[in-house]
Order: C-alpha cells, then structure tokens, then sequence
C-alpha cells in the first residue's frame, strides 16, 4: 500500500517502529528440542531484497580492507559495524542482455539466464540459494523454507519487451522453472506457522485428508500427459512439503512450535495499510520463525520491482521509487534516491537488532545468522548489472569476520562465488552455485 | 559384482539362486579364468578390448558357474548391479555366448548406480527382446525403456523401443525449459534374436549402433545434463512412462569417452573387415538422409566378401528411403535367401522387414510426411543449428520443390522491390533480416509471409517512412503491398486439412492449470452456497499468456497457496453445512442447489450415497470412478474408526472431494499414446463454463456431455446462447473484459484529491462496472460487435450517471443502459475507467492515452522509448508556457521519435476531452481544448467523434485483436505465430456469422485451438526446435 496523500510526514515517522507484539519469553529455543548431535545452534540464512538498485557513490565505502567506513547511505548499520560486510564490485554477467527489471530481479539468487516469457516457459535458470539451503535442510524443520513479500504480486506483461511482470516479484525458485511465489499477507503467514487455532497444528484429520488428496493426485497424474503432469507435480510437492510438515510435528511433539502454538500463542497480525508497517510486521514473521525454529533459512522482498512506493522525505514529493530511481542526474531525485536507498538499510538494520535481542545459548539469535540485503543492479538509471550492491551481516558465532570491506574492483567476480562461499559454510558439499568461478572465502 | 537384497528371507529363498554371478571385469586377468577359452574368438576379442579400454566404467556379465564373488573395482568404485525384489526371483537364461548367461526380466529393472557422463559417453549393450512387458506406460503404452539414466527427456539418456515394430530410440534429455532430443534407429531389431545395440554421444552428435551398423545418427550440439544424484541407472523399466519390455540381457558396459565404428562392430562381435570403413561411411551417409550416396558407397563392396549380405541389406533399405519399395522388397528377399553362413542376424532382419513390406508398411514415408508437416509449421527460416542431417536433406528438397513454384515472385523481389527498400530503408534498418542483401537466395526465407508482416503495417499505417526522410511514391508504395499480399499463406491452412491434422499446428503448451482465484471463488458458492472469506484466499494471480489470468504457465501453485486453498475449502465446508446468521450465504442458494444436496444428506455419510455422487458429478464435472469411490469410502472409514462424529466425517469428506485435483484442476486426459487428441464432451463442458462463466458447468451442461451433445454443432450453439443468457455470463464482463482492457487494477490509481475531490476509489470500482457491463453486454446480448466502439450509451448507475453529469429523465434504481446525446460518452474509448487508467494524478496523458488505443484495441506493440530520452517534466520546466499540446510536441522534434509517437499523439490529442478522472471538459486551466490531430495517413480526426471513426474503420485491425485476446483468454495461453491461420480462420467464421457476440464466442468455441491439444512425446525427434 502506497503512502496516499494527506499521510504527513510526522504520521509516518511516528508509525515508524511498530512491531508485532511479541511474547518475550526465555528460551523456548532450539536448544530444548536440539538432537544430541548439535553442538551449538544451527546457522540460519535470510536474503532480503529491496528494487530498483542504489546510488552506488553514496553506497561503497570510501576505503578498501580491514577499516571499513561506512557511507550516508549504509550508516543505519554503523552500530552493528564488526559485523558488517560490504561488497562492491559483485557482477551478474547473464543480467547483461535483455534490458529490462525482470532479467536483473528474478535472477538474484540464481545468477543464471532468465527466459523472457510470457508466462509459457518460465526460467530463472537454477534453484535460487534460499532454495538449495532449503532442500539441503529438509526434514530438520517443520517448515520448508519462508518466502516473503510486501507488495501484492505484480501481474500482466510488460508492454515494454513483452515479459511477464511475475518476474519481478519472485526471487525463490524451487527449480529453474518453478518460482516459490512470496506470502505477502501477514494473516496467512501467520496461520501458516501457528495454525488457525492452537489445535490447528498438526491434527490428524489434516494426514487423513492430505494422504488421500496426495493418492488421489498420483493415480490421476498417471493417465495425464507430460505436460499436465508437470502442472500437477506442482500440487502433488505443494501438499506433500503439507503432509510431512504435519508428520514432523507428530514426530517432534517437543518442537518449539508447537509450544509457540499452543501454550505461548502470540497475537495474530492484520494487514497494515501502511507500507513501513506492512514491511515491520513480515520481517517480525521472520524473526518469529527463526525464534521457533520453524524454518532455517528465508528470502524477503522488500518491495517488488520498479516499485511504486512513494517517500514523503522531501517536502511534497509525489514521485514513486521507480521514477526516481531513473534520475538522469537530476541531483533533486539523486538525493530522494538516497534516502530511499537508506531507509531501507534502516529497516534491514532493525531486522539484525530484533534478532539480537533474542537470548540463545550463550549469546543471541543473531550470532548464528546470516543475513544479505542487496539489490539485482546497481545504478536504476542505467540498469547497471555489475558492481552490485550487497550487505552481508554475520553472526558472532558463524565464525566470519566482519567489519570489512570487500573490493573486487575489476567487476567480473560472480554474485555466485558468494552464495557458493555461503553454502559452503552451511556445510553443503556444493562445488559451484549457479555462474560461480569459486568462492569468496 | 554383488546382488544386494532387501530381506534375509530372501536370500535364503535365492541362495539355490546363486549359481550365478555377476561382476565386473577390469583387467585381463579379472576376466573369469576359462571364459575366454570357452566363448567365441570374437567375443574374446570385444572382452580384451573392453578390459583394456582406458575408459570403461562399467562391464557386467553372468556366467554359468558360480566363481567369484564380491565387487571389483574398475574406475569407480562399486560398481554394483541390484535386483531389488523379493517377489520375482531372478531368471536366468542361456546367452549369445556358451559359457554366459542371460537375465530375463520384465517390470522388474536391473539397477546401478549411475557413472558420469557429461564428456561424451559410450553404453553398450547384449539383449534380446521378446514382446511387450506387463507392465502398460501410462505417458506412451506402444513403446518401452530398455536403459534409463534419469528419464531421457530433462536429464541423462533414455533407450527406448516402438511395439512391434521393433524400431529403437535413443533421447537425450536436456534441462527445463527444453525437451528432450531424440534420433530413430532406420533398422529395425528382430524379436528373439540377440541384438547387440550401442549409443554413443560425442560433443557433435548422437549415434545409434545396432548390430554393429550405424542405425541412426543426428548432429545435435547439446551436452550431456546429469540427472540429480540418486538416480539409478536402470536397464529394463524404469517407470518413465513407458511401458516394460519382455526382455533378456546379457552383457552390458559402459565408457566415459565416444568409440568409433570399428570399435564399435568389434564389440558387436562382427568382422572388422578391411572394407568396414566403406561400409561405415555407407550406413553413415543413409542415416544422414543421402540414400543415393549410400548405393554409390555400397557398389565398391565386392560381391564375395563376407559383409556382401550386410551390404545388400543396406542397399534395400536405401531403396526404401527412395521409396523404391518393390526394388527394395527384392533386395530383402534375395538377402533372406542368401546361402552366406554367420548371416542369421541380417537374414532375420530381412525377412522381418519384407513382411512389413508385404504387408503394405511403407515406413520412410510416413517418417518423411510426419517432419515435413513439423518443419512446415514451426519455421523452416529459423535456421536451428540442430538439424539433423535427415531433416537438412528434406529441407533442401522442398525448397528446390517451391522455389520451382514460386519463380515469379523471387524475381519480382529482386527487379522491383529490393531497389525501393534498399533505397529507402536502408539507413535505418541495416540490420533487419528482410533487408539482407543475399535473402533472394533463399527462397523460402524471403516469401515467409512472418518476415514481411511488420512491413506490411508500418507502410499501410504511413509510420514508415517516418516524416523527415525521403517519401516513398505511391505508386512504389502499392507495388510492396501487393507483393506482400501475394505471398503465399503458411502452407498447413492452405490444405484441406482435417480436424486431425489441425492440431498439429499449434505448439505444444501445458493447458492444464489449477482454476484462478475467480473460478474457485464461483465454483465454491456453486457447491456450497457460500462466499469464501477474502482473507482466506489466495492471493490473485499475474496474469500471463496474452495478458490473462487464466493463463496456465503463471498460474503457479506453490505450498503456502496449497494451505490457502485448504484453509479455504475447510471454512466454506464448514460454514455451508452450519449456516447461521453470522456466515453470509450466497444469495443463489433455493432449494434445488447442490449446497442443499450434502445439507440434506442422510448421516453417517458413505461414499454410496446417491446425494453425495450428484454433488461429487458437479463438482469433479464427471462421474467419479469406482476405484476413487473406495478411496473416499476407506477415508471415511478411517475417520469413523478415529472416532469422528458423523458430521465431521461429511466435512472430511468434502473437503477432500474439493482439495482433490478433480476439482481443483482442469485437467484433460489424453487418450493412449496419441500425440494430438480432441478434449472429451466433459473436458470440453469445463472449459466451456470457465470461458462464458468463470464457473463450473451446471446439471444441465454435465446432462448434454453426458449424452455427447455437445459434439453437435447445433446443440452446442443452444447451449452457449443459454449460457450467455444466464447471469454468471456477466464473468464476461468482469474477468474478461477488465483483463482485456487493463482496468482491473484500477482502484489503485491515485490522483490529487486537492484537483479532484469528486474522485474516489469507489467511483474507480463504478467506472470498473461500467466498462465489465459494456463488454459483456455486446457480447451477450449478441450485439454487432461494433458496438463496442460505436455505442451511443453508457452503463451508469445512479451516483456515477450524477458523477458524469448525466441527467437521466427518471432517477436509476440500479444499473442501466443510458443513451447519450451527441455521442459525447459511449464505447470503449470513451470509458471513464481508460481514462483514469491513462492519466498521471494532475493531468491527463496523450502519450498513455495513444498508446492504450494502439496496444489494447488495435493490437500494435509498442516499443519502448530509448533510454536516453529526458523525461516530460523537463521540457515542461524549460517551456511553462506552452499547453501540453505544444509541450509534446516540442518533445517529439526527432524523426526516430516521431515515427512511433506521431500516431500515439494524434490519438491521445483526441480524447483530450475527457479529463483525468473521466468526465467531460471544455477547456484545460482556462485555455480551449484543441482535440483536432492528423493521422500519419493524413485522416483528419477531431475529438471523442472522429477518433471512433478512425478506429471502426480499421476494422482489419481492432477484430483480429479482440479474437485473438479473446482465445487467448479461453484457451488459456498464449497464441504463436504458427497459429496465425487458425486465427484468421476465427475471424473469417466470426464475419460470415455476423460479427455479433454471440459468432464470436461460437466460432472460438468450435476452433481446434478450443478443442484440441497437442501433447509432447517422450522426447523430440532432432532436428525441429
């Protein structure tokens, strides 16, 4: 939802920090449910996406190596600093050709060809890394992997080159052809962790009915064609990742959830119409669902490509984000172009310092977390699809060093070494990840 | 090698069993002690060869004694074969070798472990085939797998063989989006006879081998995708969708590099003969299509030699591919009576292949005639690099057969044409692929009638040549259109083709979906009587194909959606079967609904229940079969044995009948192994309701399939006038219309409230229902179809009539048809809605205006404006006092711009009367409106008036598009340009119909791009994209 007009500015700011309320409990952590074999808490993985690139001379950090210092526009994390790593320099060479959002957007977490399309044949070239955590971790959590959004879905075709706009709101994908569509609404998220009422989670007439609907599925699945099949295949994973959710919760009556769920419920979000609280209250789901162990890794967009939003951060600007992130060196829009690019580094920031304020073990949640904001181009004027912008924080306890600047200035390391480099400190036995030519450490 | 089992009574069973063996031999020496002596010198001599081949990965064989035992290592390691059954003991048989012995299997494959192939790899193989397996394929029953490493179509490899012909296949699968690529073996393989059969993929190409001689062979430049690593490499069935195959295997080895031919017949056991290599060069010229080289190959193998009886064969197959069929019937039968001893395996061959013969096969032809129609319909111009050399050679003869026919126009390409456009267009379109300066050597790409297209509407719309360049005569202008418009029509329309044939011009998309967000919402208040909740559904879904939300490739279900629907299924359950004041019911709920049905249902439910069958018919649009019957029933007893009450066991029950696919999804069920097929009368009833309704079909749609009425032409025009009568047909309207035009967003919309307080959201909504009601009330009121431009009224309801400023002689009690005076509002192109959709939040926008007029209506793309063009607001800053008319044409001082932008102007100039929230205006801040603009073809419009002239005269180009939307809204998909004549086909009916609504949704329902579908094979045969 758009800031309409007649919001004041002072509204907005004093919107600003909203939160869901939240039971702060002790640890109700993994640590009660953890098997033997875990010795210290697992690594949790979230990657945010926020449109329409940045204004890269505000963003990269004026020196290279162990001092980083940090710009206008990344200060929000100055308090979070021995954490930080910034990357300049990053490319993604499959963004290069065709122009347009939808090739630099859908391929974020893939870095391989997107498949200009009307809907047809979709392709964003691989499993996008949230992805593949996510099928690396299967059967540890109940859920599969959490996929968000703010925005609602973009449709239609871009009448410029003649492209689904679906592109533009996805950054998951399951498998090159099968994007993982984000949750925007906070209702069902919610009713998706917690269930619609506390004896919602895990009951058993949810497995009577879900291995009869599976049945059903597989013996019409055989008589169809190939091309139908692949349509139901979809169903048939969608109420199987059901189904063995339930079966885990059945299996884990200790889990964290369930306990969240039934004795610790927290309070069930409505949908905001405010843009910040919208934003405020998924990345709350977030840090829910890690907190419950409900999933292990996510992937969040911020707001949809060519986002229309509008930020009242000059007095009386009407314009959306996307306009003003086609500046043409305009400095009036360059600077409107900053703030927006900062206020989401704001809300990234605030997202870290909710995780830090969760105790677990003997630190905090966020200890174990890795978290990556970035943008699939750098400059929206030009649609640049090299030299990207990315923000990676690590926990204190994911053994990285951060408070460091990362400078790969001749512009042709892949994106992928660094989610290579990211699967690899999963302990996934991956040798490449997508364009990946090795790993970045 | 070691035979692994699951369970230790079985092994006990087997244990008499294990008076065999099976390993793998790496090193000479590992070759069992005494087998080389006891087996044949040509086999010794394929065992030396395989044991020291640097790169053999794998190499199983049984033998008759029981030896060793245990796992030796080869390359990698180990290397093991299992039969993974506890039911079917393992059968073994005498092999083509004395001291080897055979595996006979069926449903039950052998499995190992996968090796890695992406280099190139070579697998061979000793098998002999009996029959067709017991177990049927459901993707494709007339054909089996033999060797399986992923499923042949998006990984790995697939063999695979045609009942009972006999005819093997070898497919390559490459990763999604693609398919798979496949190439068919010329020579047939005799049942019961022991074949050896071998693949080899290099980076260049795919070969087959049978019996030692090239069978089939493809140059296809695709790489090797390794299937995801739990994947076994299976011989025998490997569940892909084919069916199994009675077969006995004997020795099979794999290798991680390409052998050549002479490799290749040394481990088919057969002479390497020193004139092997001409032979090879012969089956590899016939596999290429060159039948002529291949006899002239064959004449230098002496009469006496002993691969005489293996050439004589070739050369009766070359004759076949020449379609010499006596000539070849004779040559089989003089090598069936050959008195050559070792020839048995050709001689069976031969026999097998004149009988066919005799029987009236006639199979290269049918091969032929099956790619010609292929390589016609999807673009022989393309110029895909994949192309076999079969389907290369059958290119040249058919340009060589049309460029007879087609003389005539070439040269008058190149003495009257080419000079104009090399003159004229040259600066600008370099690059362009009907300005190449070579293209009048190819005759087939010049007259593709797709290239010359676009042309033809720049020219006829006087965009090209822009103003500012060199004016092309009119007389040269007439010359080009004439010429475009002598080219001939792609060719599958041209023929009297039947329905059968007629599916095969439309490529293959997946139809099946899930129903939309709509759909689901009608189809639940249908069954159940109730509203879902809103937050409770799922989220709408992007529209894709030609721009709707129907389109099966953008409706996507992912897991969160699947919990949606369930969250979903289970509340409407709920609320319809206790219905109280606080649960809104739908207000069509009487009586005879089905919601009623399950209300009045007698507990405890059972599947049985007649009641409960009616409503299951409804909802799954078919009866249900007796094997899903007892699946409900045994979930009802599972229920009850769980302790559930009665009435929980019937929300059970139902939401399960909802959530299944049956209901959920449109799904059409092909009939077996046909590539194309006519959807069924239930099929067909669905997608009908879903067109006209957004809904399910009702009892007396299902009662018409039920009696295969709707196959009539007749009775399915009763049918779809009764439909378009009913209210669910105003989905029209809303689903299809909005889509169409682009309005369904458009409560979101902003504007300055401070310029425009009358404006709100809800009159945005109002506007939305007044443009639904003006589609579907043409097209279900069986109004010309004009009327949607040239409509002299309004749909209003009170508030937006007092919004417009209309003053209706009475006061509106709900929705009407208002007329207009003077045409001042009426149409598409005066709807409010379009123009608060083309309008920024202060003032309107002729550029949006324009170009909504071009892309939505007369269906010309527009493309993109450069990306170094400086935004509007600057040339408004730089020249405050100019009106936006002269602003804009300030910005339009370039040539290249003004080519595109002098139409989009001229038609948003028109409406400059209506104002950015949809209403009327006189003057823009105090100054006239000037709403006169000049067309590029020099037409004169002024004003709301002359713009709907302007776009009813271009009839040519406003209908095709709304039939082309309109199929693409029922079908589901987008449409090709190969489905450009089946289009016009609909368009042709429409006309002779009288262009009302009702031709226009008859002649699309009765299209074969309605009815027909065409499905994918297990894998494409190479050579056609």
């Amino acid at each position: 939802m758009t800031i309409g007009f007649g919001n004041s500015r002072r509204h907005f700011l004093r919107a600003a920090g909203l939160a869901l309320p939240l039971p702060w409990l002790p640890s109700l952590s993994w640590q009660a449910f953890a098997a033997e074999t875990l010795e210290k808490p697992p690594l949790r993985t979230a990657f945010l996406h926020f449109p329409n690139g940045a204004w890269m001379p505000d963003w990269t950090p004026a020196d290279q190596g162990d001092q980083l210092i940090l710009s206008t526009s990344l200060q929000p994390l100055q308090p979070l600093l021995p954490l930080v790593t910034v990357f300049s320099g990053l490319d993604k060479p499959h963004s290069r050709t065709p122009d347009g959002h939808a090739h630099k957007t859908a391929n974020f977490l893939t870095g391989m060809p997107v498949n200009s399309t009307t809907g047809r044949d979709f392709s964003a070239g691989g499993v996008s890394v949230d992805q593949q955590i996510a099928q690396h971790l299967h059967g540890q959590t109940p859920l599969h992997s959490l996929v968000l959004g703010v925005e609602p879905i973009a449709g239609g075709i871009d009448p410029a080159n003649g492209v689904t706009l679906l592109y533009g709101s996805c950054i998951s994908w399951q498998s090159a052809g099968r994007p993982v569509l984000p949750q925007v609404s906070p209702e069902s998220v919610f009713d998706r962790l917690f269930g619609r009422s506390p004896a919602d989670v895990g009951r058993t007439s949810s497995r009577r009915l879900l291995n009869f609907v599976l049945e059903d599925a597989r013996s019409i699945s055989r008589r169809l064609g190939r091309d139908d099949q692949m349509k139901l295949q979809e169903y048939l994973e969608a109420v199987d990742s059901m189904e063995s959710r339930v079966r885990f919760l059945n299996q884990h009556p200790q889990h964290p959830l369930l306990q969240f769920a039934q004795s610790a419920r927290p309070q069930r979000p409505e949908t905001p119409e405010d843009f910040h609280q919208h934003l405020s209250v998924m990345l709350d789901l977030l840090v829910l669902a890690f907190r419950c162990d409900a999933v292990r890794t996510a992937s969040v967009m911020l707001a949809n490509d060519t986002s229309q939003q509008i930020f009242p951060f000059e007095n009386g600007w009407t314009e959306p984000h996307h306009s003003v992130s086609h500046h043409q060196a305009d400095p009036q829009r360059i600077r409107q172009y900053q703030h927006i690019n900062r206020w989401y580094v704001q809300q990234f920031a605030a997202l870290a310092r909710r995780l830090d304020q969760i105790p677990e073990g003997p630190g905090t949640l966020l200890d174990s977390c890795l978290l990556l904001l970035g943008s699939g181009m750098a400059d929206g004027n030009g649609h640049v699809p090299d030299d990207l912008p990315i923000v990676l924080l690590t926990g204190r306890a994911t053994g990285l060093i951060g408070g460091r600047h990362g400078l790969y200035a001749d512009r042709t390391v892949p994106l992928c070494n660094l989610y290579l480099s990211i699967l690899q400190k999963l302990g996934l036995p991956a040798t490449s990840f997508g364009d990946s030519d090795g790993t970045l450490f | 090698m070691l035979l692994r089992f699951r369970d230790s009574q079985a092994l006990l069973l087997l244990l008499p069993l294990l008076t065999v063996a099976v390993w793998i031999g790496s090193r000479v020496s590992r070759i069992p002690a005494g087998l080389l002596e006891r087996n044949s010198t040509a086999w010794q001599q394929a065992a030396r060869f395989r044991s020291t081949h640097p790169h053999l990965v794998r190499w199983s064989l049984l033998t008759t004694e029981m030896d060793r035992s245990g796992p030796v290592n080869v390359a990698d390691t180990p290397a093991t074969i299992t039969w993974n059954s506890t039911a079917t003991a393992l059968q073994t048989v005498a092999a083509h070798e004395p001291a080897l012995a055979a595996v006979s299997i069926d449903q039950q494959p052998l499995e190992s472990r996968p090796f890695s192939a992406t280099a190139g790899f070579t697998f061979e193989m000793w098998f002999r085939w009996h029959d067709r397996g017991s177990v049927v394929g459901a993707n494709n029953s007339g054909a089996g797998t033999l060797v399986a490493l992923g499923d042949g179509v998006h990984d790995g490899f697939a063999l695979s063989i045609a009942f009972p012909a006999g005819i093997i296949s070898y497919s390559l699968g490459r990763p999604v989006p693609k398919g798979g690529v496949s190439i068919v073996s010329m020579t047939r393989t005799p049942p019961s006879i022991w074949t050896h059969l071998a693949v080899v993929q290099h980076s260049e190409g795919m070969l087959l081998y049978v019996n030692g001689a090239l069978a089939a062979s493809a140059r296809s430049p695709v790489a090797v995708t390794q299937p995801a690593g739990f994947r076994k490499l299976r011989i025998g069935y490997a569940g892909n969708g084919d069916s199994s195959v009675r077969m006995d295997v004997a020795e099979w080895a794999a290798y991680t590099q390409p052998l050549s031919a002479s490799q290749i017949s040394l481990l088919a056991q057969s002479e390497v003969h020193p004139l092997s290599e001409v032979f090879s060069k012969a089956r590899a010229a016939l596999c290429a299509g060159d039948a002529e080289q291949c006899l002239a190959l064959l004449q230098q193998i002496p009469e006496e030699s002993s691969l005489a009886v293996a050439a004589r064969f070739t050369a009766a197959e070359c004759f076949r591919e020449l379609q010499k069929w006596d000539d070849a019937l004779q040559m089989f039968l003089q090598v069936r009576q050959l008195p050559v001893p070792d020839a048995q395996p050709w001689q069976k061959l031969a026999e097998l292949e004149a009988l066919a013969l005799q029987a009236g096969e006639r199979r290269s032809s049918s091969l032929l005639a099956r790619r010609s129609q292929q390589v016609n319909a999807v673009d022989v111009s393309a110029g895909a690099g994949a192309n076999s050399g079969f389907a290369a050679a059958l290119q040249r003869w058919q340009q060589a057969a049309t460029v007879q026919q087609r003389q005539p126009l070439t040269l008058q390409y190149v003495q009257s044409i080419a000079p104009v456009l090399q003159a004229h267009c040259r600066d600008c379109h370099e690059q362009s692929p009907w300005l190449s300066p070579t293209i009048h050597t190819q005759p087939l790409q010049l007259l593709a009638r797709k290239l010359w297209l676009p042309v033809r509407s720049e020219l006829e719309s006087r965009r090209m040549p822009p103003a500012g360049c060199p004016e092309l005569l009119i007389a040269h202008r007439r010359r080009i259109l004439h010429w475009i418009s002598e080219l001939p029509a792609p060719d599958p329309c041209d023929q009297q083709l039947t329905d059968a044939r007629r599916h095969s011009i439309s490529p293959i998309a997946a139809v099946g979906r899930r129903l939309t967000r709509t759909e689901f919402c009608n189809a639940i208040q249908q069954l159940l009587g109730v509203i879902p909740r809103a937050d409770l559904l799922p989220p709408p879904e992007a529209a894709g194909g030609e721009g709707f939300d129907t389109a099966a490739g953008t409706l996507i279900m992912s897991s969160s959606t699947a919990e949606l629907f369930q969250a979903c299924v289970e509340d409407c359950v709920q609320r319809c079967l206790q219905p109280d004041s606080d649960n809104p019911v739908s207000p069509e709920s009487t009586a005879d609904q089905p919601a009623e049905l399950i209300r009045q249902m007698q507990m405890p439910p059972r599947a049985g229940n007649p009641a409960l069958q009616k409503w299951i018919r409804l909802a799954w649009r078919r009866t249900p079969t007796a094997a899903e019957l007892q699946r409900l029933e045994t979930l009802l007893q599972d229920a009850l044995n769980d302790g559930v009450s009665p009435a929980e066991m019937l929300t059970e029950v139902l939401t399960a009948v909802l959530l299944s696919p049956s209901f959920l999804y449109v799904l059409e069920i092909p009939p077996h192994s046909q590539t194309g097929f006519r959807i069924s009368q239930h099929e067909l009833a669905t997608r009908l309701a879903l067109f006209l309704w957004s809904a399910l079909p009702d009892q007396q749609l299902l009662d018409a399939a039920d009696q295969g009425g709707l196959s009539n032409d007749r009775q399915l025009t009763l049918q779809i006038r009764r439909m378009l009568q009913h209210p669910r047909a105003s989905s029209l309207g809303t689903s299809f219309g909005l889509q169409w035009l682009g309005l369904d967003q458009l409560p979101r919309a902003q504007k300055d409230p401070t310029v425009y307080p009358r404006y709100s959201p809800q009159i945005a909504s109002l506007m939305q229902q007044e443009a639904a009601l003006l589609v579907s009330s043409v097209l279900r009121n069986d109004r010309p179809l004009e009327e949607l431009i040239a409509a002299d009224y309004v749909w209003v309801n009170q508030q937006l009539a007092d919004y417009y400023g209309l003053n209706p002689v009475e006061p509106l009690t709900d929705w009407q048809r208002l007329t207009v005076p003077d045409g001042a509002r009426g149409g598409l192109l005066a709807l409010g809605a379009v123009m608060v959709a083309t309008s920024t939040p202060t003032r309107t926008s002729p550029v949006l205006r324009g170009r909504w007029v071009l892309d939505r209506i007369l269906g010309q793309r527009v493309l993109p404006a450069p990306a170094d063009v400086p935004a509007f607001e600057q040339t408004a800053k730089s020249h405050p006092q100019l009106t936006l008319r002269q602003q804009l044409e300030q910005h339009r001082s370039s040539p290249s711009c003004r080519a595109c932008h002098e139409m989009m102007d001229s038609l948003g100039f028109a409406l400059e009367e209506l104002d950015p929230v949809g209403r009327r205006r006189d003057n823009i801040a105090g100054q006239p409106i000037d709403a006169a603009a000049v067309l590029p073809d020099g037409t004169q419009i002024v004003g709301l008036a002359g713009l709907r002239q302007a776009v009813l005269q271009r009839r040519n180009q406003w209908l095709p598009h709304l039939v082309r939307k309109m199929t693409g809204y029922a079908a589901g998909r987008e449409l090709f340009n190969s489905e450009e004549c089946l289009l016009e086909e609909i368009v042709q009916q429409t006309e002779k119909d009288g262009a009302t609504g009702v031709a226009l949704v008859t002649s699309i329902v009765s299209s074969s791009i309605f009815q027909w579908r065409r499905l994918s094979s297990a894998a494409e045969t190479v050579g056609v994209p």
